[in-house]
């Protein structure tokens, strides 16, 4: 009985001691992909201990160690690893957010909801990481990327589809609807109310987008011009139907989406 | 007594009638302005919501009668949403619009029905409230398997909400249309099927006991009606996602016109639904710019409707 006694107390230290191998006071963890991007375009890597399975850019992300996925990660590897500070976006970490705030542990909500949003995004996280000299060189540049666009006289009307059973397409209210505006496009569903709407094809049709964007792995861009009725749609006449936009660059709030806007207005204006 | 329900039927034609001139007139492209191109994607959207409003309401009556229970449909069962799994199962292989789809929504829906005929039969008897206790359960699991399934596979989380709620916006190619159209044939001959089993299925609503001695096979016609159930309610969610409460409303409604009989319950749920589900469609994608899931129109029907069979019959 003693010795098994023994051997238990010996497992129990065993395992207290393993553990403070990883501890870090000063790290941070990110539960945000576009976050992620941001620590690494900041060159502030080294403070991150803890990503998610979605942070998967730059590759040196994806070696990093992993609390888990985007929707659902674990408490328990995100508190082992005793950050000071935790960045997640609501509503997808609510839980999360509650259990960070019982528990003590600090941590910043993401929510940039335009391209301007990024911007102060980058700003403040360069502040919470100690870095904000670089955080301001950066912003300048992706400004000043942005800026040499041209402000285009025309802006064709867009249809852009990231689902197809049902049919979905970025309503006004949506992040992505402000890039399509910024690369020079009307977005033909601007006006709808909901972040992600259903479409009623038959007002596609009638909208008559000039340019169509794919943004599923479901469909190919020749595959559009099958649908009944969709044939004469001047985006589909005019072979303007594109399946190959990266969707990271456009659908994450981080440093890229600058590189998506001059890439979107490419396909918008070609000439 | 004849008369009455002659009566009832031409109001119901006339009913649907004015249904689909509405569903016809009225949509974003504008009211009545119709050229051609808009009238074929409404005559397309007519045909889906007639084929699902009257699939799923035929086949609510059907699975009320042999179950003997007046809260049982496709939704409550949790079939619509076994269904609905099966689908994102398939979505996500990548079968957008091929026979995978709905083939794999109708093995969802005939796991669905015999797991949850299962759960419910508690020392060999199903009992109403067993029976919708694990149609809820099951529903509940199987909608979460649904928003994990589209997760993982990194899909927008509308996708898996319409899914879920159903709609009818459905992008038609010529090789969609051809399995719409095969898929419309099974689907009638399914509900042909059933309402060949009208007079069995009058026998055991009222009791197993009394169908037995009247020497109905019952755990024969249980079975048939089971399997076919699922080929028709995964048929529909293959395209329009699992749509609720039209299922369980409209076979009461029906009762209220035409008495118990299935021979006229049957095919009236179908006219009803059919109709009751074109105007749901035209208050979804015409009142809230971006278009509603169908099951928020139905549920804000359904509900009420649902409440007063609670407090009225238990």
């Amino acid at each position: 009985m003693n010795r098994f006694l023994v051997f238990v107390v010996g497992l129990v230290l065993c395992c207290g001691t393993s553990q403070p191998a990883k501890v870090s006071r000063k790290g941070v963890v990110s539960l945000v992909p576009s976050v992620t991007e941001i620590v690494y375009a900041l060159g502030a890597e080294d403070q991150l201990v803890g990503n998610t399975t979605y942070c998967d850019y730059p590759d040196a992300a994806k070696h990093g160690y992993k609390v888990g996925d985007f929707q659902n990660p674990d408490l328990e590897r995100i508190i082992s690893l005793r950050p000071r500070l935790v960045f997640l976006c609501l509503p997808a970490h609510l839980i999360i957010a509650d259990k960070l705030k019982e528990l003590g542990i600090a941590y910043y909500v993401s929510r940039p909801g335009t391209i301007e949003g990024v911007f102060s995004e980058i700003d403040s996280i360069g502040k919470l990481l100690g870095v904000q000299k670089r955080a301001e060189i950066l912003v300048h540049r992706l400004r000043g990327r942005l800026d040499s666009l041209p402000v285009y006289p025309d802006t064709p009307r867009v249809y852009l589809e990231i689902s197809d059973v049902p049919l979905m397409t970025v309503g006004g209210g949506s992040f992505i609807n402000g890039i399509i505006r910024k690369a020079g496009g009307y977005n033909i569903f601007g006006k709808a109310a909901s972040e992600y709407p259903i479409v009623d094809p038959e007002f596609v049709v009638r909208a008559d987008p000039e340019v169509i964007l794919i943004l599923h792995p479901g469909l190919s861009a020749g595959q559009v011009g099958n649908r009944l009725g969709w044939s004469q749609i001047s985006a589909v006449r005019n072979m303007r139907v594109f399946d190959d936009l990266d969707m990271d660059l456009l659908f994450r709030p981080g440093p890229r989406v600058v590189e998506g806007i001059i890439e979107l207005s490419r396909r918008l204006h070609p000439e | 007594m004849h008369r009455h329900k002659g009566a009832a039927w031409a109001g119901l034609a006339a009913f649907v009638l004015i249904a689909a001139l509405c569903s016809i007139s009225i949509g974003p492209g504008g009211f009545l302005h119709i050229s051609r191109t808009v009238l074929v994607f409404r005559l397309l959207r007519l045909a889906l919501g007639i084929m699902a409003g009257g699939v799923l309401s035929l086949t609510g009556a059907a699975l009320q009668g042999l179950l003997r229970n007046p809260l049982v449909d496709p939704f409550t069962l949790g079939v619509a949403s076994g269904a609905a799994l099966g689908a994102s199962l398939a979505l996500l292989a990548g079968a957008g619009t091929s026979l995978l789809l709905p083939v794999a929504s109708f093995a969802g829906a005939l796991f669905t029905i015999v797991a949850v005929y299962f759960l419910a039969r508690i020392k060999g008897r199903v009992t109403v409230t067993g029976l919708v206790l694990a149609g809820v359960i099951v529903s509940f699991l199987f909608s979460s398997l649904v928003m994990l399934v589209m997760v993982l596979g990194h899909r927008p989380m509308g996708q898996a909400i319409y899914l879920l709620m159903g709609h009818l916006g459905v992008a038609f190619t010529r090789h969609s249309l051809w399995l719409f159209a095969g898929s419309s044939v099974v689907m009638l001959a399914g509900c042909g099927i059933l309402f060949s089993y009208s007079r069995e299925l009058d026998i055991m609503s009222s009791s197993e006991e009394t169908a037995k001695s009247l020497g109905v096979d019952t755990s024969r016609v249980t079975k048939l009606i089971f399997v076919v159930s699922s080929v028709l309610v995964g048929l529909v969610v293959s395209f329009t996602g699992a749509i609720s409460f039209i299922g369980l409303v409209v076979p009461h409604l029906v009762r209220m016109m035409f008495g118990p009989a299935h021979r006229q319950v049957l095919p009236g749920s179908f006219v009803l639904g059919a109709g009751l589900l074109l105007i749901a469609d035209i208050g979804a994608r015409n009142v809230v710019p971006g278009g509603l899931p169908l099951s928020v129109v139905t549920s804000l029907v359904g509900v009420p409707f649902f409440i007063y069979l609670l407090r009225r019959r238990f």
